[in-house]
């Protein structure tokens, strides 16, 4: 037996190569043989080794980013109502690179809210969302949705006026659902305070459904394949008009293209866009340095309950200025709006094609939405914050 | 065809026009109506003091509101805990447009300690003298006994922000030298024109 090395003994080199093959090779082979990594080298469009075609990848680079440093600041934060805002200037003050390590959190955070608006729109604009990844754009909603209440949470957690402002402002939109909201309210669990369990959710809950949902969403990629681009003929045709036929390669993908010179898309191993992914990632981590180094973010007053005075931050402004129209219904009917007409997308837009020329009112609803949210982002510069909660310890 | 592109710029030219026209209106009558609730007063003085101490730091120059919420503290049912004397005294700073004293004597007023510096709020724990524990805060409660100051964001660059923007220097050469090395053998745009000639258009 001794006598006879197998292939797997080996570290999945063949007998006989491993002196032409390096310690480094076969340590990654031994790994791949038992962790089955091999898998992550699947064929994918060269069109997708772009940056367009990253933003999604980029995003998650966010999310991991934030991890790192969530954990990190959580080894200082103390989520009690009396001492958090002080912890969090003790984390800016006293510990090294703490100021640093916060902004970073702050910044990636914005970054990853960005990041996921540009994928969601890009794969809008390319009609990547269409049949059979209908399920994916629900679960890239979804996240982007728990991204948003991450943002909140977060804010809420440094426990200055502005935090608690926005504090009160769940717990009035909680008390508008009645029963349904409950669990958002602090009556739920009265001698807890709700500061905690904000912080449980922003720590456990939104990150662990975040990951939960960012694995189907990447393992559902992986089944129904990087979508192909609306411009460029396809070898497997994912569009809802070729998906109504039996499968078979179009035709045109290895035609003759002028003299001398025949299109085929080539494929690249999704290992090779990781590569250029991680490229893209260094950038932005260098962007967000620098920002962090630059424009770290102050720590408010510790907060008093019954006035209302500061402005949330601007990934929320847009329903800032429903509030100042229409009172608080106004953010619970712009969210519920917002992400109701996302959701409904794939399943209103009947549309076969997948090229934004092709699509004019699809493109018209969505330039219409765009702007109207930063139309409304604009007009929060000039209105003056205004009480609209009894807030009320 | 030409035609056919024509008419489909014209149909999505419309549609943007028509709801730049919506938004427009929108913005027109929505500002116009903006709602302004004022907050719901506070029957305990206490709590108006640390409202009139929130504002001075957040908002120092609606001495309108400040002076709302110490008139409030005067009027309040519930006066437990508040040296009025004191705060009738914070209204007469306010009037001498005097802000600083008047903080200090309205937290002094409901026996907070002075923290104008805003960094020394770490003891915020330390039992109140004559009591034996300190109520914490539960529910929706703040917990604040002192409003804190701002701590701004950044002072000058220190050495580990020289050093950081170094790293970020060269992560960023890094990057842009590696999305190079490693982009695909052919642009979106290169393929795009071998598809268009493969079709034959």
């Amino acid at each position: 037996m001794t006598g006879m090395a197998t292939t797997a003994d080996r570290g999945g080199v063949p007998a006989g190569e491993g002196t032409q093959v390096g310690r480094g090779r076969r340590a990654v082979a031994a790994v791949d043989e038992r962790l089955g990594l091999d898998a992550l080298r699947y064929p994918v469009p060269e069109h997708a080794n772009n940056l367009a075609w990253s933003l999604g990848g980029l995003t998650a680079v966010s999310l991991a980013v934030l991890i790192v440093t969530g954990v990190l600041l959580s080894q200082f934060y103390s989520p009690t109502p009396e001492v958090a805002n002080a912890s969090v200037r003790y984390i800016v003050e006293d510990i090294f690179l703490g100021r640093f390590i916060r902004s970073l959190h702050f910044w990636t955070a914005q970054a990853m809210y960005v990041l996921a608006a540009l994928h969601l729109v890009r794969v809008f604009f390319h009609g990547s969302y269409k049949r059979p990844r209908e399920a994916n754009w629900l679960i890239g909603v979804s996240m982007f949705g728990l991204t948003s209440l991450a943002i909140f949470t977060g804010t809420a957690l440094k426990w200055d006026q502005e935090a608690y402002e926005a504090l009160a402002h769940n717990l009035e939109v909680a008390d508008l659902f009645g029963g349904a909201g409950l669990w958002f309210s602090s009556a739920f669990a009265e001698q807890t305070p709700i500061l905690v369990r904000l912080y449980a959710a922003h720590v456990m809950l939104i990150p662990g459904l975040l990951l939960a949902l960012l694995a189907v969403h990447a393992l559902l990629i992986k089944k129904h394949k990087i979508s192909s681009h609306p411009a460029l003929p396809s070898e497997v045709p994912d569009t809802p008009a070729a998906l109504a036929v039996p499968r078979q390669p179009v035709p045109g993908t290895a035609l003759a293209a002028g003299p001398g010179e025949t299109y085929v898309e080539k494929t690249e191993p999704f290992t090779q866009h990781l590569r250029r992914l991680g490229a893209f990632a260094l950038v932005l981590l260098a962007g967000l340095t620098v920002l962090s180094v630059l424009f770290p973010p102050p720590v408010g007053p510790t907060p008093v309950a019954g006035i209302e005075v500061t402005k949330p931050m601007w990934v929320f402004w847009w329903m800032f200025t429903l509030e100042n129209w229409f009172g608080l219904t106004g953010i619970v009917w712009g969210a519920a709006l917002l992400f109701g007409v996302l959701a409904a997308v794939p399943f209103v837009d009947r549309n076969p094609a997948r090229s934004w020329r092709a699509r004019p009112i699809a493109m018209a609803l969505a330039a219409a939405v765009l702007l109207a949210i930063v139309v409304l982002s604009v007009l929060m510069a000039f209105t003056t914050p205004a009480a609209h909660l009894g807030m009320s310890p | 065809m030409a035609g056919c592109r024509s008419g489909l710029r014209t149909r999505v030219a419309r549609s943007l026009c028509t709801t730049c026209a919506v938004l427009l209106t929108l913005l027109v009558v929505g500002t116009g109506t903006a709602r302004a609730h004022e907050g719901e007063e506070t029957a305990e003085a206490s709590e108006s003091v640390r409202q009139a101490i929130a504002l001075i730091v957040n908002e120092p120059d609606d001495m309108d509101m400040i002076a709302d919420k110490v008139a409030d503290a005067l009027e309040a049912e519930d006066t437990t805990g508040v040296d009025l004397e004191l705060v009738t005294d914070a209204q007469a700073a306010l009037d001498l447009d005097q802000m600083m004293r008047a903080r200090t004597l309205l937290e002094r007023a409901i026996g907070a300690r002075s923290d104008l510096a805003g960094t020394d709020v770490r003891p915020i724990l330390q039992v109140p003298p004559g009591e034996s524990t300190v109520p914490l805060a539960v529910g929706s409660e703040t917990g604040t006994n002192v409003v804190t100051d701002e701590l701004p964001g950044r002072g000058s660059l220190t050495g580990a922000d020289i050093a950081l923007l170094g790293l970020a220097a060269g992560l960023a050469v890094t990057g842009v030298l590696l999305s190079v090395r490693f982009r695909p053998p052919d642009s979106v745009r290169e393929l795009r024109r071998r598809a268009r000639f493969a079709g034959g258009s």
